[in-house]
């Protein structure tokens, strides 16, 4: 069991970090948390040899079943939190020499500056590993119990990591928000979670599906022996169920709320804009992998119990009457509500982001809309849906990790709080109420999507300031987002819309279709802010005699750069130098990935293929 | 062979990424793109491209007219998600042709006027002369909706990048008009794979597809080319992006990029969905006279001269359409005719308008301009023969294929063909009446005397205006070759 390995890992770091006699750098404490994950993932993957688990092996008692999915996901858990949590790593020692040459302390109050920064550090470590076993455990957990344990596990590690720069007021608030409404959620499992065991008795999520076909299958046959006779005498069953459902559908929606789905999502995008950007990355990929892969258990739990049922009554009348109920069956209910979230969260999730300004609340309201895309995959609920919500997933989660690195990065280059103040002087762009906002800059240091300005065009903002090839890598990640051939964001809307038309979801393929021409509306201008606007607004409005005034404008803007690199020198030999290589190195790695991915989809596509699979015929 | 041509242009990128060490002195990575002098890089480009129009020569070379399969197949079975499998018949052949013609046409014509993101520009536009010469090539729908859609961000960079002043304006119409519409297209092709369980063409045009079913999945698909042709209720991106785009994305859209869509309906929507073909031909031809019609009026009102070249596409555009769609052998010849020919004459208006003289003048309106004949006399001359390939005159390529889809188009339907054949009459309204606004009459006081055609303009206009009218001269260069793989997509009625 790999998560031992975490658990373990977690303690010894615990223990260190509380009993030694100095203090201990964070840095190192989180390359230690870093490998402890790594050793997780070669573990887990050790273990995918494991023939034996079939469709499922129950371990401690029931409470926890591993699949092959929950296997999988593990691995791609572990290597996901491995990666990201070395990249936030080194960020702060970045974000550490910012503040140094931000507010020109004495050496001493620097030195306090530092002590903090990674005295918070360390913490900033544990507790993101205590979020990876809450979520490793919520995927695996098969029991009313351990699921509500692993889930509050995995939240409240997060609620502590979004308030984890206690002096930063964004950061507090959004952390505070993020609290209270991921209570309230957690809540509304445990309400749905008491009212089953109140009409079931049991806890076991096996049982509860196996109680839920019986009693539709009961239900079914009282039906059938009211139209011939009348006979009303097993009535109770039937109200069970009807609890049962409104059990599981509060559950659904506290599910719900905790990835941010539609009519749940208000949360999401001050609490992703108000934390630090290396904790938005953590909340934004983390927690949803889990909770998602868990909402995937729910809905394929009924449905194969079910199945598995009318295979055992295998008598034609019991099968047909089946056919007959399915509109009375308690999980098209479920899958009803799954829809009607995925649709409104497409909507939502495109429509509104059309409106932002600001870069980490567009990628919230992009995470909506994808989230549209998972649910509808989840919803739908056969092989080539759950096939393509595992690669959607996957494929979501390495891009969406690839845009926050990719604004980590451009936060510790030029743009970082030199950069920053440069463009809220020259820019009528960033409004007075604006300037107030760009306060928390040490944390998060790209908040508008104008910060992002002339990054392509080495000629606007000198050598040095710009960076073209972060640039066009964010240029891959949107495209990929909003579906653009031939990245690896196409392929999988194209999975999730194939299997869409496949069932005959045709109205939800249409609107997918529709709300991805629109993201992609927003996609487009974060690229052409990035790629096609100079910092220097009048070479665009120089028109008329265009050539002749360029030339005199390139030189003057030449002399500029040169002007401005001999002064800013000795800072930007620093800032030239701030990203880290394993951060360019994953945000490379990621977007080959994703560029290239049409060149050998083979190990994504069967590894997602056979998970469905699994799901269906083990 | 179509392997070599695929990656002659991505080895270009390659060697202009990995030449070129001298001044590799700082660690930034914006330092990459400094290396070279932007005129090494241009060679560079100029140079491969020249090799794939060598390599283009040698496959027309070796193609063999007298079969209807496809040649110089290549299979790559390792890509597991859909059949890839290139190859080439009459349909693609002079298509693939012109792409890796125009290419050398747009390195040297964008020469000069490209000074800032050099090897972006370069890298940019090789990169789509792979794409689009693998969308020709491609022989599986799935594919072909990748290609056909992989050019969107690289167009969307360049315009956005070196075009004119509305160039952001002029990128987002592109490339969401077109998203829009090929999103119905990968719907459709969606439905046609889970029905067949194939994305293959070959397979595809054996299978039978219930009529009602062709009809939506017919529909679909045309909306999408509807957009991309463009047609008239759509057609509003077009003048923007021709207009707005740097030159060498002008010759690009208008010479490429336009045929997509003709490529796609000879491709997929004829021989794939023939009896919805059929049966939605009465729609197609109605808004083929309406497009025709409206674009030739409303370029009689423009003052830009790109747009006026742009709208003029448009009308020349919905004949090739009448054309395609007349499901008879001498129509759908002449709108791949038709199609080559005006992939020379528009690039060739646009070298001389948007290059020549905005490059002497840097305005494009068309009221300066006056006279121009006698200060500039070769110029004259290029762009009134090329005016002339623009109204059809006969002995230019444009009249055999212009003449053959009327022809075509009349025999499926008289009275609208009569109708269409207004287009010819209108487009010699528009052509000589630019061409007399911009050289003849005396000699305009807002002009200051600029030197004649250079050596490089009149190398690059050279070429097109030959081809144009030797294609007109002995147009079966090309038909002998696409006969056989034109009778294919016929349909029984």
């Amino acid at each position: 069991m790999p998560f031992l390995m975490l658990i373990l890992g977690l303690f010894i770091l615990l223990l260190v970090s509380a009993i030694s006699a100095e203090r201990i750098n964070g840095i190192i404490i989180n390359r230690a948390a870093a490998l402890v994950l790594l050793y997780s993932f070669i573990l887990s993957i050790s273990t995918l040899n494991v023939s034996i688990i079939g469709s499922g092996i129950g371990v401690f008692g029931g409470l926890y079943q591993v699949t092959v999915v929950s296997k999988i996901v593990e691995c791609f858990i572990y290597l996901l939190a491995g990666m990201i949590l070395s990249n936030t790593m080194l960020l702060t020692r970045n974000s550490m020499s910012n503040l140094s040459d931000y507010d020109l302390n004495t050496q001493q109050q620097q030195k306090k500056t530092m002590l903090k920064n990674y005295t918070l550090k360390s913490e900033y470590s544990i507790i993101a590993l205590f979020t990876v076993i809450g979520g490793v455990l919520l995927i695996t957990s098969n029991d009313l119990i351990s699921m509500y344990l692993s889930i509050e596990l995995q939240s409240f590690g997060l609620y502590v990591l979004a308030t984890i720069y206690r002096d930063s007021q964004a950061a507090t608030y959004a952390g505070l928000k993020y609290f209270l409404l991921g209570g309230l959620s957690s809540g509304f499992i445990l309400l749905g979670s008491s009212i089953i065991y109140a009409y079931t008795g049991v806890t076991n999520l096996e049982s509860i599906y196996l109680l839920i076909s019986v009693t539709d299958i009961k239900d079914s046959l009282i039906n059938l022996q009211s139209l011939s006779e009348t006979s009303f005498d097993n009535l109770s069953l039937f109200n069970n169920s009807f609890q049962v459902e409104i059990g599981l559908l509060i559950m659904t929606v506290g599910f719900l709320f905790k990835v941010a789905a539609a009519p749940f999502h208000n949360w999401a995008a001050d609490v992703y804009d108000g934390v630090p950007t290396k904790v938005t990355t953590w909340l934004a990929i983390m927690a949803k992998i889990s909770i998602l892969t868990f909402l995937l258990d729910l809905a394929i739990g009924a449905k194969s119990s079910t199945a598995i049922l009318s295979n055992k009554f295998n008598g034609e009348s019991y099968l047909s009457l089946l056919e007959g109920q399915k509109e009375n069956l308690l999980f098209p209910v479920h899958s009803n509500l799954l829809l009607i979230v995925a649709l409104l969260s497409l909507l939502v999730g495109t429509i509104v982001g059309l409106a932002q300004s600001r870069i980490k609340r567009l990628l919230a309201y992009s995470t909506i809309s994808h989230v549209g895309f998972l649910l509808l995959a989840i919803a739908i609920n056969t092989e080539d849906s759950i096939e393509s919500f595992i690669f959607y997933l996957i494929q979501y989660s390495l891009t969406s990790a690839n845009a926050f690195f990719v604004l980590i990065a451009f936060g510790s280059l030029s743009l970082s709080v030199s950069g920053l103040q440069k463009t809220s002087n020259s820019n009528n762009r960033l409004t007075n109420t604006e300037e107030d906002q760009l306060q928390e800059s040490e944390y998060s240091p790209v908040q508008f999507i104008s910060q992002l300005k002339g990054q392509f065009n080495i000629k606007s903002l000198g050598i040095n300031q710009a960076s073209p090839l972060l640039a066009l890598s964010m240029a891959v990640i949107l495209f990929s987002m909003a579906g653009i051939p031939p990245l690896v964001g196409f392929f999988a809307k194209q999975a999730v819309l194939l299997a869409a038309v496949k069932n005959g979801f045709i109205f939800l393929a249409l609107v997918g279709i529709f709300t991805s021409v629109i993201s992609a509306a927003y996609y487009l201008r974060v690229i052409k802010v990035m790629v096609f606007e100079n910092q220097d607004e009048n070479a665009l409005t120089g028109q008329k005699d265009y050539y002749s005034s360029k030339e005199s404008k390139t030189a003057v803007q030449e002399k500029d750069s040169i002007n401005s690199s001999n002064n800013k020198d000795m800072q930007i030999g620093e800032l030239s130098t701030r990203m880290s290589n394993s951060l360019s190195f994953s945000i490379s790695i990621l977007t080959v990935l994703i560029l290239f991915f049409v060149l050998k989809p083979v190990l994504i596509l069967n590894s997602a293929h056979i998970m469905a699979l699994s799901l269906f015929y083990l | 062979m179509l392997t070599i041509l695929l990656l002659t242009p991505l080895l270009g990128i390659l060697v202009m990424l990995l030449v070129g060490k001298d001044e590799i002195n700082s660690r930034t990575a914006a330092k990459t793109f400094e290396r070279l002098k932007s005129s090494q890089y241009k060679d560079i480009a100029l140079g491969f491209s020249i090799i794939n129009f060598f390599v283009s020569l040698i496959l027309w070379g070796n193609f063999d007219r007298n079969t209807t399969e496809s040649q110089f197949v290549a299979e790559y079975n390792e890509l597991s998600f859909c059949h890839f499998t290139l190859g080439v018949d009459g349909i693609s052949l002079f298509f693939i042709m012109l792409t890796c013609l125009l290419f050398p046409i747009i390195f040297l014509a964008d020469n000069k006027a490209i000074k800032e993101n050099v090897l972006s520009y370069q890298i940019i536009m090789l990169l789509l002369e792979t794409l689009l010469i693998a969308v020709f090539t491609v022989k599986d729908i799935f594919l072909f909706y990748i290609f056909f859609e992989s050019i969107l961000p690289p167009l969307f960079l360049l315009i956005g990048l070196y075009g004119s002043s509305k160039k952001v304006r002029a990128s987002f119409h592109l490339f969401l008009y077109t998203l829009f519409g090929s999103l119905a297209m990968l719907l459709a092709f969606l439905t046609m794979y889970y029905l067949t369980g194939s994305t293959d063409m070959e397979v595809l045009s054996s299978v039978n597809l219930s009529f009602d079913l062709q009809k939506i999945l017919w529909l679909a698909i045309f909306f999408s080319f509807m957009i991309k042709f463009p047609l008239v209720p759509f057609h509003l991106w077009l003048p923007l992006a021709h207009s707005e785009a740097p030159l060498g994305g002008s010759i690009l859209l208008a010479g490429v990029v336009l045929k997509l869509a003709l490529y796609g309906s000879l491709r997929i929507l004829i021989p794939l969905l023939p009896e919805a073909t059929i049966y939605f031909t009465p729609l197609v031809y109605t808004i083929g006279v309406i497009t025709i019609i409206y674009a030739s009026l409303t370029t009689l009102r423009q003052i830009d001269m790109k747009v006026i070249i742009a709208y003029s596409s448009i009308g020349h555009v919905a004949i090739i359409l009448m054309g395609a769609f007349s499901n008879n052998i001498q129509g759908i010849e002449g709108s791949i005719l038709l199609g080559i020919a005006h992939g020379f004459i528009s690039p060739a208006l646009f070298i001389l308008t948007g290059g020549c003289l905005y490059e002497r003048y840097h305005t494009r309106v068309l009221s300066y301009y006056r006279g121009l004949t006698t200060t500039m006399p070769l110029f004259s001359i290029i762009f009134m023969l090329a005016t002339f390939g623009n109204i059809a005159v006969p002995l230019s390529s444009n009249f055999v294929g212009e003449w053959l889809c009327l022809c075509g188009a009349f025999e499926r339907s008289p009275i609208i063909a009569s109708i269409a054949a207004s287009g010819i009459f209108l487009s010699a309204g528009y052509s000589i009446w630019f061409y007399n606004r911009i050289a003849g009459g005396s000699f305009s006081a807002h002009l200051e005397v600029m030197p004649d055609l250079s050596r490089r303009e009149f190398y690059v206009l050279f070429p097109l205006i030959v081809l144009a009218f030797s294609l007109g001269i002995f147009p079966n260069v090309i038909l002998d070759s696409i006969h056989y793989s034109v009778s294919t997509i016929l349909y029984q009625i």
